[in-house]
């Protein structure tokens, strides 16, 4: 029982609080890095150590920090570790550094690190803090890999991935035969036209559930009812 | 007296919908049927079968994409497909695409006008960009790669004027008319020359505004003045260079200034509401294309200036908002104003184009050396008008 309530909840954390799609947050770099099944991955892994690195500290040190500067602080937090994750990732995976380029700098400024600082970190223990940023590290990560399988095997036909530490290859399928691809796909309007579909699709699957819930309270108010007018 | 018993809007013209679309159809086919025919005579029945294979490949994409988008969105699928008119699009689109442009890159290009161009807004009515543009714009940006190279057809008069930044004297210009085959203005005008599908003839084009104008499908006022200000307009900038009265009508024939002043700008879905905001746009729209062609690198400009007049429509109907019979005097001054405005700025962009001719850039009199000593038909596509 308790083990299908997990369950439960690490999908809608998934899906219902996904901070891309369902959230709006972080979508710049969303958009512009999703090309490829690798960049994804490496974006995603750098963005889930950052999170829950820095949801530690701001856990830490949040009870120690004056309201008037609290956002200069995280930011600080937050800088240091994207430069240390920027650094290593120059150091031993060159390729995915120049594919990812300026958008390593820029998680700086990705809404959901600074928006979970605000939103979670501050109030709450550090265990707490570095399971939420786990859990949102994990969802940016999942929307990115959908964003970047949808674009990589329509843009370009192939599905790929090649380890980011030596460079060589893992697997390469071919999908969609040469001369079929959609090679608006690669662009930023695939982008976009991707992320609006996506998005759409969870919206929908939001107001599907708000709906059946809602029929259900009010089945529940109901048989209340009925049993009221009984007794 | 008769009284009308119908909730507003009490339709002033007696033609339906569905009939403006039926006669549209009507003119499209017509148009297919005459490149069609241009293509078997001039380059074999292999090319005028494509234009007919393409035309049918684009219909039944758009009216698949329609009935599963009906099926999934619960609506009846036959009504929802017939008031969709999604082969209007698809026939706009056919007919504005290059010949070589592949089957499958067609297919595609229209599911995705049809998808995000139309039904995500909401259908038909409620779209910003006119569906076959946008599509357009999708197959020419991102499909060139695809294109069929093994069909040989020669380079577009808007492609070749382009070589030379549609600013070239008459003797340079006759030249490129008769080294690529063009042929005389005359024959421009009948359309027996290598273009976009369907927006060669000039003859049968006009044919069509006249009766969709007869039969009070369209207002004559957006195509008049967008064709009307791309000649007035060329005449003033040719004037300015001391070009002759060959330099306007060719502006008009070349492109697809007459196909999209005819059967996209006046799409009352993407237009202004009043006939006063429809010429603004039109003469917009003119503008724009000018515009296009003497600064970009793009060969012609039509297909973008009718998307970037798409987006301006509610600016122009916030503009000209108010009573049409009160404040139509104050209405009118601001549409002058905005007009002699855009006129303007056109002007001083033509006025500060500079005359290329053969002996002036090294690069096109080469291009027309190669052109004259290889065989007509080897010439390689330069561009697609519309681009």
């Amino acid at each position: 029982m308790s083990e299908n309530n997990e369950k439960k909840g690490f999908f809608s954390e998934m899906i219902f609080n996904n901070p891309v799609f369902g959230l709006y947050l972080g979508i710049c770099s969303t958009l512009a890095i999703t090309t490829s099944l690798n960049n994804a991955i490496g974006m995603g892994v750098a963005v889930i150590v950052v999170l829950v690195l820095s949801n530690i500290a701001v856990s830490l040190i949040a009870p120690l920090t004056p309201d008037e500067i609290h956002i200069p602080v995280y930011i600080v937090i937050i800088a240091t570790l994207v430069t240390l994750v920027g650094m290593l990732m120059q150091a031993y995976t060159p390729e995915l550094f120049s594919a990812l380029g300026a958008f390593i700098d820029l998680i700086v400024v990705n809404c959901i690190i600074l928006g979970r600082a605000e939103a979670y970190a501050c109030k709450n223990g550090v265990a707490a803090s570095a399971r939420d940023g786990l859990m949102m590290g994990l969802s940016y990560t999942f929307s990115l890999l959908a964003m970047s399988l949808i674009r990589q095997l329509l843009g370009t036909g192939i599905l790929s991935f090649s380890n980011p530490m030596s460079g060589n290859e893992i697997f390469s399928i071919r999908l969609i035969p040469q001369g079929f691809e959609i090679p608006v796909f690669k662009t930023q309007t695939g982008a976009f036209l991707t992320f609006a579909v996506l998005a759409a699709a969870v919206a929908a699957i939001k107001l599907n559930s708000e709906a059946k819930e809602k029929a259900k309270a009010l089945e529940a108010a109901k048989a209340k009812k009925k049993e009221a007018a009984k007794a | 007296m008769k009284l009308i018993y119908k909730p507003s809007p009490n339709y002033r013209s007696p033609q339906s919908t569905s009939g403006i679309m039926k006669d549209l159809t009507y003119c499209l086919i017509a148009v297919t049927i005459f490149s069609s025919l241009y293509y078997t005579m001039a380059f074999g029945s292999n090319l005028g079968l494509r234009v007919v294979l393409m035309m049918i490949t684009s219909v039944a994409s758009a009216l698949a994409t329609e009935a599963i988008w009906c099926k999934v969105t619960k609506q009846e699928v036959i009504k929802g497909v017939l008031t969709s008119y999604g082969w209007v699009t698809a026939m706009i689109l056919t007919l504005m695409s290059s010949i070589k442009v592949s089957y499958y890159a067609l297919a595609v290009s229209t599911v995705i006008a049809l998808v995000f161009g139309k039904l995500v807004f909401g259908g038909f009515g409620q779209n910003i960009f006119n569906p076959a543009a946008f599509g357009e714009a999708i197959l020419m940006n991102t499909f060139a790669g695809s294109n069929r190279t093994d069909i040989l057809t020669s380079a577009t008069p808007a492609a070749a004027m382009k070589s030379y930044g549609w600013m070239t004297t008459g003797d340079t210009f006759s030249t490129m008319m008769t080294s690529k085959g063009f042929g005389s203005l005359g024959q421009m005008f009948v359309g027996w020359y290598p273009s976009a599908i369907g927006s060669t003839s000039a003859l049968l084009i006009l044919l069509c505004l006249a009766y969709l104008v007869y039969r009070k499908d369209i207002d004559w006022q957006a195509s008049v003045f967008y064709i009307g200000t791309v000649f007035v307009l060329s005449l003033v900038i040719g004037l300015l260079h001391g070009q002759g009265i060959w330099y306007p009508i060719f502006q008009v024939l070349a492109g697809g200034v007459l196909f999209g002043g005819v059967f996209m700008l006046t799409d009352p879905v993407t237009s202004p509401v009043t006939i006063l905001g429809r010429i603004v746009f039109a003469v917009g729209a003119a503008c724009f294309t000018l515009i296009f062609r003497l600064r970009s690198n793009m060969p012609d400009g039509v297909l973008y200036s009718i998307l970037l007049m798409n987006m301006l429509t509610p600016a122009i109907d916030k503009m000209l908002e108010g009573s049409q019979i009160k404040d139509i005097a104050k209405l009118k001054k601001r549409a002058i104003i905005a007009i002699a405005c855009m006129a303007l700025v056109t002007i001083g962009v033509g006025a500060i184009a500079k005359t290329q001719s053969a002996a002036s850039t090294g690069n096109p009199a080469s291009v027309n050396e190669f052109a004259a000593a290889i065989p007509e038909s080897t010439i390689s596509w330069e561009g697609t008008d519309y681009e």
